[in-house]
C-alpha cells in the first residue's frame, strides 16, 4: 500500500451541511434548559465514563503501586440475571456510583441499586425485556442519571436513572426507590420503536447509556448488522429528561423528520446507527455522537448520498436543536464494518497557537487517534491521507480513492506478512500460510472480494472498541488497550448464499426453538455469515481468523495489548501485550500456561491518581492493576468470568474501591455469569 | 515466553500427540507411560534388535510419514502460491528420516539432525527471539528429535548390518 501522508487538516475540516432550518411550527416545545453544574468524579462515579468528559480517570489516590498487593474483595454482587439455555449474554456492565449507592443495569436491563460498600441490594426494577429482544447478545453497558433543578427536593424522580433497553425503550426510575417516574413517557417508559417501522425483536436494541445534556436524553440504538438495506433507521433522538417527550430527531437521511416522520412513514431506513456511548458538553450544549457503518456493512453501491456523507463520522449535534454543527468522517464509504465504537473523550488540548481549547479525542477501530477542537471540529493533531487499494473489489467505481489517517498516533501495527502466520505445529502453520497467500491483501484498506477471501486487519473489534481509552490528565498519558488480530472474510454470491439457507433476522426461522431466539447462532462468533439480503453478496466473516479444525488463530500473538501514549507528543511511552495464555490452547483446551501472550480484549480501563490502571478486558479472565508509568502488572485476581466491562473506582467512608463487572462475554467466549466484583485495601 | 515455556509447551505437545493417538486414555496416563518408557530406556537397555524397539522405531516412522506427507503436499502448494519453501523441504526431510527409521538405520538420526538444525536456523531467521512465534517452528520438530533419540537403541550403524 502506498502511504502518502499529506497534511490535509484543512481538507478534513467539515462544517455542518446547510440543513433547512425552517422546521415546522412546534407546538408545546419542551423547555430548553440552561447549562447546569455537572457532578464531579471522585468519591462518586457519576457518568458512564467517570467524568462528564468520559476520561475514565479517578482522582482517588489511596490505592498505589506500593500497596496494591493488599487489595482484597470487598464484595461480589450477583445480579441474578442469567441467560436461559441457548441465550447469549455479554452484560458489559459498568455501574455508576452516586452517594452511597451503585446503580447499574443487568444484561437484560434490570435496573439495580446496591450499597457501594457492602453490595447489599437497595432496590431493583425489572422492565421485563423478552428473550426475543436479545440482539447478538444481551448487553447493557450502563445507565445515566439526571437531576431536575425545577423539581422540589424530595420529589419523586428529582434525580432519576435512565436506561435504554434491548427492546428499544427508555426507562426512567427514581434513584432512591427504583419506582418508575410517573412523569416520564408512559409511566416511566418511552417507546423507541416509534417511527422506526416494522417491529422485529432483536433488530433494533439499545445497549449503551444515553447521553444527557441540558435535560435532553440523547440516544441512538444498535441495529443488527448485515441483514437488509431496508433496516431500522440510525436516527439519533433527543427526549425531554422529565417528560420523555421527543424534542428532536436527527435523521441524516431526511432532515425533514426532525419532529418525527409523517403518519405512516419511518425515519430513513438503513442509515448509520450509533450503538456506542456518546459524550456531552453541558456548557457548549453539544452532544458528540459516534456513528457506524450503514446497515449493509460489506457492500456499498446504492447507499444514498447522506449516508456517504455521515457514515462512520463523529457528529457534533446542537442538543437544543438536534442539528449537526460539525462532523469528521473517520472512514469514507466504509465496507469493513469499521463502526466508530469507542466513546469519545473530552479534554483540554493546545491548538496551533498553544492555547488550551475545549477538545475531543476520538479513537477508532483502525487504531487511529484523533483530537479536535470540539467547538468547531478543527483538527488539533495532524491528519493525513492514504490511497485506498481497489484491486479485486466487486465495486471499484464506488469505493473512496483515499482515506484519512492519524499522523499523530495509531494503535495499528504493520501489515501482516506470511511469516506472521501461526499454529501449534508446522502443519497448521502451513495451512495458515496457504490461506495467507491465497487471499487478497494489500494492507488494512483491502476492499471486500468475492473471488478469494480478503484479510481485514485490524478487525472489526479494533484497534479501539467500546471500552475506549482512559486518560491521566496529570501525568499527561493516554492509556489505550487495543485488539491486534485479523479477520478472514469473503463475499458470497447471492445465489450461493440462498442455497446455503442464510436468512435475515426478519425471516421466519422454522427450526428455531424458544431457546434459540433471534441473535443466537449465526451472526457473530468464529465463522459466521451475514445474509445482506437482497444485495448481490452475503458475507462470511471468520472473526479472529481461526484455523480450520484446530480453532487456533492463524496470526501469531500478541492479539491485544495496552499502551501508554504521551498526550502532548503522541509518542508511545510503553506498550505491553495484555493477557496470559492460561485459558487458551488448541482444540479449546485450557493450557494453564501463565505466560503473557497478549489476548483479544473488550472493555476499557480506569486510571487512578494513585498511579494505577485497572483493567479486565482480556479473555484470560484476570483483573489487573498496571503501573501507569511503566506498564508493569503489579497485581491481579482471577475473576469468576470474563471482565469484559469498564471498571470504575469510587470512595465510601474514606475507603477507595475498584469495581468490575465480571459476568463473561458470549462473543469473547469468557463464560456467562452475573457477578460484579468490588475490591478495597485490607484493613 | 522463555526456555521454561519451551519445556512446558513440549510437554503440552506430547500431551496432544497422546490425546490424538489414544483418546480413550487419560493425558496423565500418557505422560506417565512416556516417562516410564524413557526411564526404562536409561536403566535397562534391551538389545538393539529387541522386538519392542524395532516396533517403536517403525511406529515413529509411520508418525513421521503422516506428518511429512501433508507437509510435502501443502508445502508444494504453498511454493506455487509464492510462499515459503520450508514446509515442502521439511516434509521431504521427515519422510527420508522415516524411511531410514523403518530400516533401522542410524542414518535416520544424522539426517534428522540436519533437518532439525536447518529448521532452527530458518526459524530464527524468520522470527528471531519471538518465543510465541517459535512455538509452531521449534516445538514439534524438537519433540520429533527427542523421540528419535529415544528409539536410538533400535538403530544400527551401516557396518553392523553385514
Amino acid at each position: 500500500m502506498i502511504f502518502k501522508p499529506t497534511l490535509a487538516a484543512a481538507l478534513l475540516l467539515s462544517a455542518g451541511p446547510a440543513f433547512a432550518q425552517d422546521a415546522p411550527a412546534q407546538p408545546e416545545q419542551p423547555q430548553v434548559r440552561p447549562a447546569a453544574a455537572q457532578p464531579e468524579v471522585g468519591s462518586d462515579w457519576p457518568f458512564y465514563g467517570g467524568s462528564e468528559g468520559a476520561q475514565r480517570y479517578s482522582p482517588l489516590d489511596q490505592i498505589t503501586p506500593e500497596n496494591v498487593a493488599n487489595l482484597e474483595r470487598a464484595f461480589v454482587y450477583p445480579t441474578r440475571d442469567l441467560p436461559e439455555p441457548g441465550a447469549r449474554y455479554s452484560p458489559e456492565t459498568t455501574p455508576l456510583k452516586v452517594g452511597r449507592s451503585l446503580v447499574m443495569c443487568s444484561a437484560k436491563n434490570i435496573l439495580i441499586s446496591i450499597d457501594a460498600a457492602t453490595g447489599e441490594e437497595n432496590w431493583r426494577h425489572d422492565p421485563g425485556v423478552a428473550a426475543q429482544a436479545i440482539p447478538h447478545a444481551a448487553a447493557c453497558r450502563g445507565v445515566s442519571t439526571y437531576t431536575e433543578p425545577s423539581l422540589p427536593d424530595g420529589a419523586q424522580c428529582k434525580t432519576r436513572v435512565i436506561e435504554g433497553t434491548l427492546d428499544a425503550r427508555l426507562i426512567a426510575v427514581d434513584l432512591e426507590t427504583g419506582q418508575p417516574c410517573a412523569d416520564f413517557g408512559d409511566n416511566g417508559a418511552v417507546d423507541l420503536w416509534q417511527g422506526i417501522g416494522q417491529k422485529v425483536p432483536g433488530w433494533y436494541a439499545v445497549t449503551a447509556p444515553p447521553t444527557i445534556v441540558r435535560g435532553i436524553v440523547v440516544t441512538g440504538a444498535q441495529v443488527k448488522d448485515g441483514q437488509n438495506r431496508d433496516a431500522p433507521s440510525g436516527v439519533i433522538r433527543g427526549y425531554d429528561a422529565v417528560t420523555g417527550q421527543l424534542v428532536w430527531a436527527w435523521d441524516h437521511g431526511n432532515p425533514d423528520n426532525s419532529q418525527g416522520p409523517a403518519e405512516g412513514e419511518t425515519y430513513t431506513r438503513g442509515t448509520s446507527n450509533s450503538w456506542t456511548a456518546g459524550v456531552g458538553d453541558e456548557q457548549l450544549g453539544y452532544v458528540y455522537v459516534p456513528l457506524g457503518t450503514p446497515a449493509i456493512d460489506y457492500y456499498g453501491t446504492g447507499r444514498i448520498d447522506a449516508m456517504n456523507e455521515y457514515s462512520n463520522s463523529l457528529v457534533a449535534l446542537d442538543v437544543t436543536t438536534g442539528q449537526p454543527v460539525w462532523h469528521f468522517q473517520a472512514t469514507r464509504r466504509d465496507v469493513w464494518d469499521y463502526d466508530l465504537g469507542s466513546q469519545p473523550t473530552l479534554l483540554d488540548y493546545p491548538n496551533a497557537q498553544g492555547d488550551n481549547v475545549p477538545a475531543i479525542m476520538l479513537p477508532t477501530k483502525q487504531g487511529d487517534i484523533y483530537i479536535f477542537d470540539r467547538r468547531t471540529g478543527e483538527p488539533l493533531t495532524p491528519i493525513g491521507e492514504v490511497e485506498a487499494p481497489k484491486d479485486n473489489s466487486v465495486e471499484p467505481e464506488w469505493l473512496a480513492d483515499t482515506q484519512p489517517v492519524s499522523l499523530w498516533h495509531t494503535l495499528r501495527k504493520e501489515p501482516k506478512q506470511e511469516k506472521d502466520m501461526w499454529g501449534f505445529t508446522p502443519i497448521d502453520q502451513m495451512m495458515c500460510r496457504i490461506q495467507f497467500r491465497w487471499s487478497n491483501y494489500q494492507g488494512y484498506l483491502t476492499p471486500p472480494s468475492v473471488d478469494k477471501p480478503w484479510i481485514m486487519y485490524p478487525s472489526y473489534n479494533g484497534g479501539s472498541d467500546w471500552g475506549s481509552v482512559s486518560i491521566d490528565p496529570v501525568r499527561r498519558l493516554i492509556i489505550a488497550n487495543y485488539n491486534d488480530l485479523p479477520n478472514y472474510d469473503q463475499l458470497i454470491p447471492r445465489e450461493e448464499a440462498d442455497e446455503m439457507g442464510v436468512k435475515p433476522i426478519y425471516a421466519p426461522h422454522d427450526n428455531e426453538s424458544a431457546h434459540k431466539p433471534a441473535g443466537a447462532g449465526r451472526g457473530e462468533g468464529g465463522g459466521s455469515v451475514y445474509p445482506q439480503a437482497e444485495e448481490p453478496y452475503a458475507v462470511r466473516v471468520n472473526a479472529g481468523w481461526r484455523n480450520w479444525g484446530t480453532g487456533v488463530p492463524c496470526a501469531a500473538p500478541p492479539y491485544g495489548g495496552i499502551r501508554a501514549i504521551d498526550l502532548d507528543t503522541g509518542e508511545t511511552v510503553w506498550d505491553e501485550p495484555l493477557g496470559t495464555a492460561r485459558r487458551n490452547g488448541p482444540f479449546g483446551i485450557k493450557s494453564h500456561i501463565p505466560f503473557t501472550i497478549g489476548l483479544p480484549n473488550n472493555g476499557g480501563s480506569v486510571t487512578t491518581a494513585g498511579g494505577l490502571t485497572f483493567i479486565g478486558a482480556a479473555t484470560d479472565n484476570l483483573f489487573r492493576a498496571i503501573d501507569v508509568q511503566t506498564g508493569e502488572v503489579l497485581w491481579q485476581d482471577v475473576l469468576p468470568n470474563g471482565g469484559q466491562a469498564n471498571p470504575i473506582s469510587y470512595e465510601v467512608d474514606g475507603e477507595q474501591y475498584v469495581l468490575i463487572g465480571a459476568s463473561g462475554h458470549s462473543f469473547m467466549e469468557t463464560g456467562q455469569g452475573d457477578e460484579i466484583v468490588a475490591y478495597r485495601l485490607k484493613k | 515466553m522463555n526456555p521454561l515455556c519451551a519445556v512446558a509447551c513440549s510437554v503440552m505437545y506430547a500431551h496432544l500427540i497422546g490425546l490424538r493417538a489414544r483418546r480413550q486414555r487419560s493425558t496423565a496416563h500418557n505422560y506417565k507411560s512416556i516417562m516410564t518408557f524413557i526411564s526404562n530406556n536409561a536403566t535397562t537397555p534391551s538389545g538393539p534388535t529387541g522386538r519392542g524397539w524395532r516396533f517403536a522405531a517403525f511406529a515413529l516412522a509411520i508418525v513421521l510419514v503422516l506428518f511429512g506427507l501433508p507437509l510435502v503436499g501443502g508445502g508444494i502448494y504453498l511454493i506455487i502460491l509464492g510462499g515459503s519453501w520450508y514446509y515442502a523441504l521439511a516434509g521431504l526431510g521427515l519422510i527420508v528420516t522415516a524411511v531410514e527409521l523403518a530400516r533401522q538405520r542410524m542414518r535416520a538420526l544424522w539426517i534428522y539432525l540436519v533437518v532439525w538444525g536447518l529448521t532452527v536456523i530458518w526459524a530464527f531467521w524468520e522470527v528471531g527471539f519471538d518465543w510465541w512465534g517459535q512455538v509452531p517452528r521449534l516445538v514439534a520438530p524438537t519433540v520429533v528429535l527427542v523421540l528419535i533419540l529415544i528409539v536410538l537403541p533400535a538403530l544400527r550403524r551401516p557396518q553392523a548390518r553385514t
